[in-house]
């Protein structure tokens, strides 16, 4: 029943959208080369589906966000974790870590695309760069958070490292970094189209590239439309995972 | 020489520049196989005594010898049992009791039936898959017992275990600890600051009194076998250590021991 009213709303929200959208056309005399018709974008959607392109770039983008977001997190996890056992070691780290943060991946793009080449190794890498901060950073929080009393029971019982880290302090924090982890999945969406604007000749940001090149705004807004709803199923997706992962981890919600 | 001895212990703490004197000249015997309840109001040092004893804050003055070795840390033969159980949210019950039993490396192949057992003997045979948080308070303090108990310690140490418990759960755990103190033979360490909590299982009771903490009296309860809560004799007695609480220590030089 509370799905059915969600489904509902969604609909009746992106009805209002293609209405405005429909509104907006009619009435602003723009040329539908400027700004394409809700119509037009849905039709150059279907094409794009059809011929092949639209899937192969979403698989092309798929693989490189896949790399770059599950790499990032996992090795951001497993730092995390070690800088949260060294409380020393991380006030050494912290600073570069908080110099670095808000450094929009796509500054060292440059960088990127004169080390790593061209193909889909600067876009793994812009993916991990916008992932790796929040993840480390929150794992870290997580490790410092963790209730005293778990280190005091296991001290008692003798539990010692290395087995405190997997017993303890990693399910401890894991409720914790799976919310890290999934903050940074939205950024790191984000800047994979921007990502896939330099030194790609596929992917969803090649596309958008590609469309604005030559002119194809139906094909520019179509392509946005699937970022934005790949974005949205990648969401449902990992909000399912940690829902499921949760319950195994503690027996349902708190 | 006593099991637990305690000599001229003080424990101060040093918060930014200032000295606050937790406990002072505490001096306690406790004897293998004793239920000794520490009674006094809150913040006068009974958590600090008792980690002393249990290994987590060391005496700044004095001794704590338990077994006639001092203590320097906390070992899986002296268990500690927190006022707020301290279970691991992401393990079943089986798998908390086993916790310990990992600790003490027992044979894995050996855990589990362990486990059961100490879980079958605080009565949560039909939860051993549950997870902590789909358990009440009472439950959930079983099942730290359990894992205390399974690792087979000489001593439990409890820290206001049942403070958080309403009243008619509280009762039944008092039943279930009075019991297991005699079946299982353990020396028994037991922080509260309910008059009839400590008159109902101690076989000795240590007031303390704050400001700084030190021990005001050590009272030997004279009840024997079954102790009945609403008895007359338990009632007295009650009231008798109601009064302690309110006389100066110069009166009280009679209950040392
Ligand atoms: N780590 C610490 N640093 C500084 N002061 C502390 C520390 N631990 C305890 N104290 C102080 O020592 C005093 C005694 O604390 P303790 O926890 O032993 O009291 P308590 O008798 O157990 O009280 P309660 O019944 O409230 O648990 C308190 O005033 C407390 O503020
Ligand atoms: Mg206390």
């Amino acid at each position: 029943m509370k799905a059915l009213r969600t489904i509902r709303n969604v609909v009746v929200s992106f009805a209002i959208l293609i209405a405005i959208w429909q509104l907006a056309f009619t009435f602003c005399h723009f040329s539908e080369a400027l700004f394409p018709s809700p119509a037009r974008a849905m039709k150059a959607l279907v094409e794009t589906f059809q011929s092949g392109a639209m899937i192969k770039h979403i698989g092309t983008s798929m693989y490189r966000f896949a790399i770059g977001y599950v790499s990032a997190v996992v090795i951001a996890a497993l730092l995390g974790l070690i800088l949260g056992v060294l409380p020393k070691v991380f006030q050494f780290v912290n600073p570069i870590a908080q110099l670095l943060r808000p450094i929009s991946p796509m500054a060292w793009a440059p960088f990127i695309v004169l080390w790593f080449g061209i193909g889909d190794v600067p876009a793994i890498v812009v993916v991990f760069i916008a992932a790796f901060f929040p993840v480390l950073l929150s794992t870290v929080a997580a490790v410092n958070n963790i209730d005293p009393i778990y280190f005091k029971v296991s001290q008692n019982f003798g539990v010692k490292q290395p087995s405190i880290t997997w017993k303890v302090i990693f399910p401890a924090a894991f409720p914790q970094i799976a919310s890290g982890a999934h903050l940074a999945l939205g950024s790191a969406w984000v800047f994979l189209a921007a990502g896939e604007m330099n030194g790609v000749q596929s992917g969803l940001g090649y596309m958008i590239v590609d469309a604005r090149n030559n002119l194809r705004t139906d094909v520019l807004l179509a392509t946005i439309v699937v970022i934005g709803a790949l974005g949205l199923a990648l969401d449902g997706l990992l909000r399912l995972i940690e829902k499921t992962t949760l319950k195994a981890w503690g027996g349902g919600e708190a | 020489m006593s099991y637990i001895e305690i000599k001229n212990a003080t424990k101060t703490f040093e918060t930014n520049g200032t000295t606050f004197t937790a406990f002072q000249n505490v001096n306690l015997t406790i004897e293998r196989g004793e239920f000794v309840c520490i009674l006094g109001a809150s913040g006068c040092g009974k958590s600090t005594l008792l980690n002393a004893m249990a290994g987590f804050g060391l005496v700044t003055k004095g001794s704590v010898k338990i077994d006639g070795v001092e203590v320097s840390k906390p070992t899986p033969k002296r268990a500690t049992i927190f006022q707020n159980y301290g279970l691991l949210p992401w393990r079943n019950v089986l798998r908390n009791v086993e916790f310990g039993l990992e600790g003490i490396k027992t044979p894995k192949s050996e855990r589990r039936a362990i486990a059961e057992r100490y879980v079958d003997l605080v009565g949560l045979s039909a939860f051993k898959k549950t997870y902590p948080r789909q358990l009440s308070g009472g439950m959930q303090q079983r099942v730290s017992i359990a894992r205390a108990l399974a690792v087979d310690p000489e001593v439990l140490f409890m820290d206001e275990p049942f403070g958080a418990l309403d009243a008619i759960t509280r009762a039944k755990l008092q039943d279930d600890v009075r019991r297991l103190s005699q079946t299982e033979k353990k020396t028994i360490v037991f922080v509260t600051h309910d008059m009839a909590e400590a008159v109902y299982l101690a076989d000795r009771i240590v007031i303390m009194s704050p400001n700084p903490g030190r021990v005001k009296a050590i009272v030997p309860v004279p009840l024997q076998g079954e102790r009945n809560r609403i008895g007359k004799d338990f009632l007295d007695f009650q009231n008798e250590i109601f009064d302690l609480f309110h006389k100066s220590p110069d009166d009280l030089v009679e209950y040392f021991i």
